[in-house]
């Protein structure tokens, strides 16, 4: 077992790293600005990706993506994320539509839709969850009806990232509803122009999800992917591509959490505290175990594989590492942190707040020891 | 392929795994009477004795990583071999960057080692103060073995017992020893030696904490109440699913260090520390969930569940406890921030 970059990653690492240094020189600190701010420079951001010729990486040459493998985008992503780049606006585009269209797409849908992610046109968002249906996906009760060339669809998503950004919508609603609930579902290639958006205020300020609206919105037949019936395996694929990203950075985001606290407690000389100390130990074990499963993760899927449901270990882990660091942050703070005016406290609770959410977006903790229960320990099903 | 096992690693995974399998003495035969070597203890001494041995020190080239695997094996099932303290003594003498090549008795199992690490009253190894210099404590197989891998503050050496006085070992298949050691005529350089034994026994823990989960899901799969199998309350579950979440967190901590040790990385020390913890940590959490789910049961003698705790516990405190590994893990973390530049923040 080997942990070594090669001689060619290591090179293109080095590539990365000089264009990333300079794309980013006029970038500011994401931290200290307002979310419209930072929706600005992911805006930028995009665009800088677009246009040096990022955003296909690991896309195949033939739908005009550089065909690098998952390796390739990890060592991007990761380089990007320990210079504390912004996030790409169009991520979902990137990560999740353009190669979800190119696993089930027709040539015409390719045709159509993957040339817009790569300019940075077409942004994409993701309308799975419903305020009915969060972890039990597939009870999802959006309606789409038959009408002449096409469907009528009505119903209500949640969740939704991005969207007031997002012209397109990876949408799955139930074509079928007297089939079981996962043969009656098809996945849509929606356009957003009849959707209606509201944004959700989260409890730390911020307005990322939105709830869409869907009140009898058209949408044509050349825009149903994988084909009528079909769209639970499809979002499979989408959502197989989600946790594959995930193992790409997230390991980046523990490690700077941790970074992050203990920086604080020296700045504050409180980092000799025997406590203290115990706790950054097991956060740096934690936070090193994201790093090495992911690592592992990505060399198994390269050796043929597919990202196990040992996976669902890392997604838990990341979340109580980050979550415990940005905790430990604001117990650090004047009275335990509820002063927000105090230097930095501010963003400090925010981040806590924000972290929140860990154990609950991209499969809940609990969806996540379910799944570990039942694929890796051999348990009947607890649900 | 990066971040994957060679073939050769599994392999010798699967070997050692049936040679486990098939072995008739168990853990529980020595509460009742006294330590006696397992059949397959010799074939262990004798026909794995080179893995993880650097090709300076009399080796062929193992990798670690080649001997923790077969070390894992052995502690899902707690097979009572000498092997890994043999094993983790030859690991101790040759980290130096110029080791002595070891004697063939030794690598051919001929002349079994064990280690004498830990210092009596202390916390971590022996680089530590210690009021005697010549006692070591926990030291296993003691009166078992024909020598002893002996760390002190200045080096490592190899050497006769003086005086062994045994002590009352919670787990009587390790049988635990303070040992006396003359002092050394010769001392060479510890150099990885300590790294790279610590992380023979965060192996066998990381072994022992999925014999202890294997085992509870057996459980959890078959005891039925309320007219279903308990595996299916999330209560039950979820206990299992925590145990096997830190069981790979140490597993994967524990190979990432032994590639780092073996390949000379800077952060090789860090992650030593931080497998020996995660590992200690996962085989103990493991043990007790597996006590819990076994209900009842699980609080007697009879019943297996209690085995896996006592060698979790042994392990853990042995080769510096993991609550010290954990705190010197913290340390050195905070040690490497300092006048590292900021954290950049992303947006997400």
């Amino acid at each position: 077992m080997d942990f070594a970059d090669s001689g060619t990653d290591l090179a293109f690492r080095r590539e990365v790293g000089d264009w990333l240094d300079k794309a980013l020189a006029d970038v500011p600190d994401q931290e200290e600005l307002s979310q419209d701010e930072r929706e600005h420079w992911s805006r930028v951001w995009q665009d800088r990706l677009c246009a040096g010729g990022w955003a296909g990486l690991s896309w195949p040459t033939a739908h005009g993506g550089r065909g690098m493998d998952s390796l390739a985008q990890a060592i991007f992503n990761e380089e990007a994320a320990v210079r504390g780049a912004p996030y790409p606006l169009n991520g979902v585009g990137m990560m999740l539509a353009g190669p979800t269209i190119i696993a089930h797409g027709t040539d015409e849908q390719q045709a159509r839709h993957l040339p817009g992610i790569l300019r940075g046109e077409t942004y994409w968002c993701q309308g799975f969850s419903e305020p009915g249906s969060g972890s039990d996906l597939a009870s999802l009760r959006t309606a789409a009806t038959r009408v002449d060339g096409g469907w009528r669809v009505n119903g209500a998503k949640i969740w939704t990232s991005n969207a007031h950004n997002a012209s397109k919508c990876l949408l799955l609603a139930r074509t079928d509803p007297d089939a079981p609930k996962h043969r009656g579902i098809t996945y849509f290639l929606a356009p957003m122009d009849a959707f209606t958006v509201r944004s959700l205020e989260m409890i730390n300020g911020d307005t990322e999800f939105n709830e869409m609206f869907l009140d009898d919105v058209f949408v044509p037949d050349s825009d149903v992917l994988g084909g009528v019936g079909n769209g639970w395996n499809v979002a499979l694929t989408t959502l197989a591509f989600e946790r594959g990203s995930m193992a790409l950075n997230l390991w980046v985001w523990a490690r700077q959490a941790v970074d992050r606290v203990v920086d604080l407690a020296v700045a504050r000389g409180m980092a000799d505290d025997g406590a203290f100390l115990d706790t950054v130990g097991a956060l740096h074990c934690d936070a090193e175990a994201v790093r090495i499963g992911s690592m592992r993760m990505l060399g198994e899927s390269r050796a043929g594989g597919v990202p196990g449901p040992e996976t669902s270990a890392l997604k838990s882990l990341w979340a109580q590492v980050v979550q415990n660091a940005n905790r430990l942050a604001v117990q650090l703070d004047e009275a335990g942190g509820v002063l927000l005016d105090g230097d930095g406290a501010a963003a400090r609770m925010r981040r806590y707040l924000r972290a929140r959410a860990h154990t609950i977006e991209g499969g809940t903790e609990e969806v996540q020891k379910s799944i570990l229960a039942e694929r890796v320990l051999n348990l009947p099903r607890s649900r | 392929m990066r971040a994957t096992f060679t073939p050769e690693q599994r392999e010798i995974g699967d070997t050692v795994a049936a040679l486990a399998a098939g072995e008739k003495a168990r853990a529980r035969d020595a509460l009742t009477g006294p330590w006696r070597a397992p059949a397959c203890d010799g074939l262990l001494l004798g026909d794995f004795g080179l893995l993880g041995v650097p090709e300076a020190a009399g080796g062929v080239g193992s990798h670690l990583i080649d001997l923790l695997v077969a070390v894992e094996a052995l502690g899902e099932r707690l097979v009572p071999s000498r092997f890994p303290a043999h094993a983790a003594a030859v690991q101790l003498l040759c980290g130096g960057d110029r080791p002595d090549p070891l004697p063939d008795e030794v690598l051919s199992g001929g002349r079994v080692l064990t280690c004498a690490v830990d210092v009596p009253g202390g916390s971590g190894w022996a680089d530590a103060v210690s009021p005697d210099p010549l006692v070591r404590t926990l030291v296993p197989y003691a009166a078992q073995a024909d020598g002893l891998a002996v760390l002190g503050s200045d080096g490592v050496w190899t050497a006769e017992a003086a005086g062994v006085a045994a002590r009352d070992s919670v787990d009587p298949s390790v049988p635990l020893s303070d040992v006396t050691v003359a002092a050394p005529g010769r001392v060479s350089p510890a150099g990885a030696g300590v790294r790279r034994a610590a992380l023979v026994v965060a192996a066998e823990l990381c072994g022992v904490a999925q014999g202890a989960i294997d085992l509870a899901a057996e459980q959890a799969r078959t005891r039925r109440q309320f007219g279903r199998v308990i595996g299916s309350f999330q209560g039950v579950a979820f206990q299992l699913a925590e145990a096997a979440t830190a069981r790979k967190a140490a597993w994967d901590l524990t190979l990432y260090a032994a590639w780092a040790v073996d390949t000379g990385r800077p952060d090789a020390g860090i992650q030593v520390h931080a497998a020996k913890a995660a590992a200690g940590r996962a085989a103990v959490f493991a043990a007790e969930r597996c006590i819990q789910v076994h209900g009842g049961m699980g609080i007697t003698m009879e019943a297996d569940p209690h085995l896996f705790l006592r060698r979790a516990l042994v392990l853990d405190a042995r080769f510096g406890r993991g609550s010290w590994h954990r705190r010197r893990a913290g340390e050195l973390r905070v040690g490497a921030r300092a006048g590292a530049p900021p954290v950049p923040t992303a947006a997400a």
